[in-house]
């Protein structure tokens, strides 16, 4: 890992924590909206880009190699000025050169779908018998691929209670074990993680919420130091 | 030479960028453009036919940690300003990678002297790799350091004479910090070393409650085009470059937007009126 300055590591637990708050100062009375613009930039930024990384993600939910392959990727490889479909072209060949060929061409049936996906809008899509036989996720499950705001997966929630949930830093799988519906949220919103680590509703419910995927030390959250890493 | 009205090239805008009388060039964001595909970089070639490029680049992080060898990154950009010799290479005087990674953002530098001292060395370093002269722009800061003890307009001042780096003037940045830290844009104008300023960028931006958020989602303001007049009267006609991102508007609007601003170059570019100027706050 190149070096990093002190300051840097300052700004960067302000952004996602009150630690380092000594160091950085803010216009008067605006701390939580100017903290707010830059995680809000931030975060959104890498929804856009997981929205580009889709197809691999939902491919390998449920598997340690999600995160470690997407935030790795995005962290390393993607300049933050590309859109999604750019993000895509290249997430295909970095997953080729990593040896995933095989899954990397089931996927790119799937980026029509995906890009379809606009913000707050889902897209349903009907997984074929491309989809890998290993894991959760069978032939004939639907996906739905959309961003929950953290009031609307509150509601979803409190409703919900047959679901369950597993919960990483960034992505949150809904299920029902049930039937062949799968939701999954692209969960970069600190709203929505703040919601699942502190609200009493959560803690109580009765089925609670799975440990977390495995994840890398590589992570940005990781990095930064993020709070809700803890989820 | 960059001259008159320029875009700032967004997907949205490609197809109608054949038929754009009132653009005079394009600034491409060339980030875009290096990618592993082998065919990124010549992607750029239409654009270059029709137009004079300015490179724009948001990953040379050129305050981040300084490391006498060349990142990957660095490397790509060399060989694309080879290939098409634009006529500027700008970036941020900010900080956007960390410890090897992109952070997404583009994060404030503390204005120290010790930080100075860094980031000339840094600036130094990417200009003799490129072989060509940088030209730097002030963000927005929606947060800065404690230990700052320089003014911004000190700061690029400082820059540019140790490193004979360029400006890339970013009026909207500069409105948006004065807004929100409470200061004067005009007197923030007129503390930058306008003599080095190569490059305009306008946008508009939002509010998010009482903070002013430079989201390049809007239309230009009124104050925007009178700092630009300003700056225009004092120094000459100046490239200007419109940045439109989100909630990109019928073109027709955009083609407004371009006149308004052309009209502006037009007008104080023989200092004839300084009328707009003087209504700034």
């Amino acid at each position: 890992m190149e070096k990093t300055l002190p300051w840097q590591e300052q700004f960067l637990k302000w952004m996602y924590s009150h630690e380092g708050a000594t160091a950085v100062k803010v216009p008067s009375g605006q701390e939580q909206a100017c903290r707010r613009v830059y995680v809000q930039n931030r975060e959104g930024h890498f929804i856009q880009l997981l929205r580009g990384c889709f197809p691999v993600t939902a491919l390998l939910l449920g598997r340690s190699i999600f995160c470690d392959l997407v935030h790795g990727y995005l962290q390393s490889n993607v300049c933050f000025s590309w859109d999604s479909s750019m993000v895509w072209q290249e997430f295909s060949m970095y997953c080729k050169q990593q040896g995933l060929k095989p899954l990397a061409c089931d996927l790119v049936q799937f980026e029509a779908y995906i890009l379809q996906v606009q913000h707050g809008q889902p897209c349903e899509v009907c997984i074929k018998n491309k989809w890998p036989r290993h894991g959760r996720l069978a032939s004939g499950v639907r996906l739905l691929v959309t961003f929950y705001p953290v009031d609307a997966f509150r509601q979803y929630l409190l409703e919900g209670e047959d679901v369950s949930l597993s919960a990483s830093k960034r992505a949150i799988l809904i299920w029902k074990s049930q039937d062949s519906e799968v939701r999954v949220l692209t969960i970069a919103d600190p709203d929505v993680i703040r919601y699942l680590c502190e609200s009493r509703e959560v803690k109580e419910r009765k089925r609670p919420i799975l440990p977390p995927f495995a994840l890398s030390r590589t992570h940005m959250s990781d990095l930064c130091g993020i709070p809700w890493a803890k989820v | 030479m960059l001259s008159g009205v320029g875009v700032s090239l967004r997907p949205p805008f490609e197809a109608y960028v054949h038929n754009w009388d009132q653009v005079s060039w394009l600034e491409v964001l060339i980030d875009n453009f290096l990618m592993r595909s082998s065919d990124a970089l010549s992607r750029l070639r239409p654009y270059a036919e029709l137009y004079p490029l300015a490179f724009h680049s948001v990953s040379l992080s050129v305050g981040d940690f300084l490391v006498k060898r060349p990142s990957p990154f660095l490397r790509q950009l060399r060989r694309a300003v080879c290939e098409y010799q634009p006529t500027v290479v700008s970036d941020h005087v900010c900080w956007s990678s960390y410890g090897g990674c992109y952070v997404h953002d583009l994060l404030p530098l503390p204005r120290t002297p010790t930080e100075l001292e860094r980031l000339v060395e840094r600036v130094d370093y990417i200009q003799e790799f490129l072989g060509v002269p940088l030209i730097l722009e002030n963000i927005t800061a929606y947060a800065a350091y404690e230990v700052d003890c320089m003014s911004e307009g000190e700061f690029f001042t400082e820059l540019t004479q140790r490193t004979g780096c360029g400006v890339l003037l970013d009026l909207h940045n500069l409105w948006v910090n004065a807004r929100n830290w409470g200061s004067d844009s005009m007197q923030d104008l007129l503390a930058m070393p306008l003599h080095a300023v190569k490059q305009v960028h306008v946008a508009g931006g939002e509010m998010r409650g009482q903070l002013c958020v430079d989201s390049h989602s809007s239309r230009v303001s009124d104050d925007i085009l009178a700092l630009f007049g300003e700056l225009c009267m004092r120094c000459g006609p100046t490239p200007v470059c419109l940045e439109w991102d989100r909630e990109i508007p019928d073109p027709k609007i955009l083609e407004t937007e371009l006149q308004r601003i052309a009209n502006v170059l037009q007008r104080y570019s023989h200092g004839k009126n300084s009328s707009l100027a003087r209504t700034v706050s």
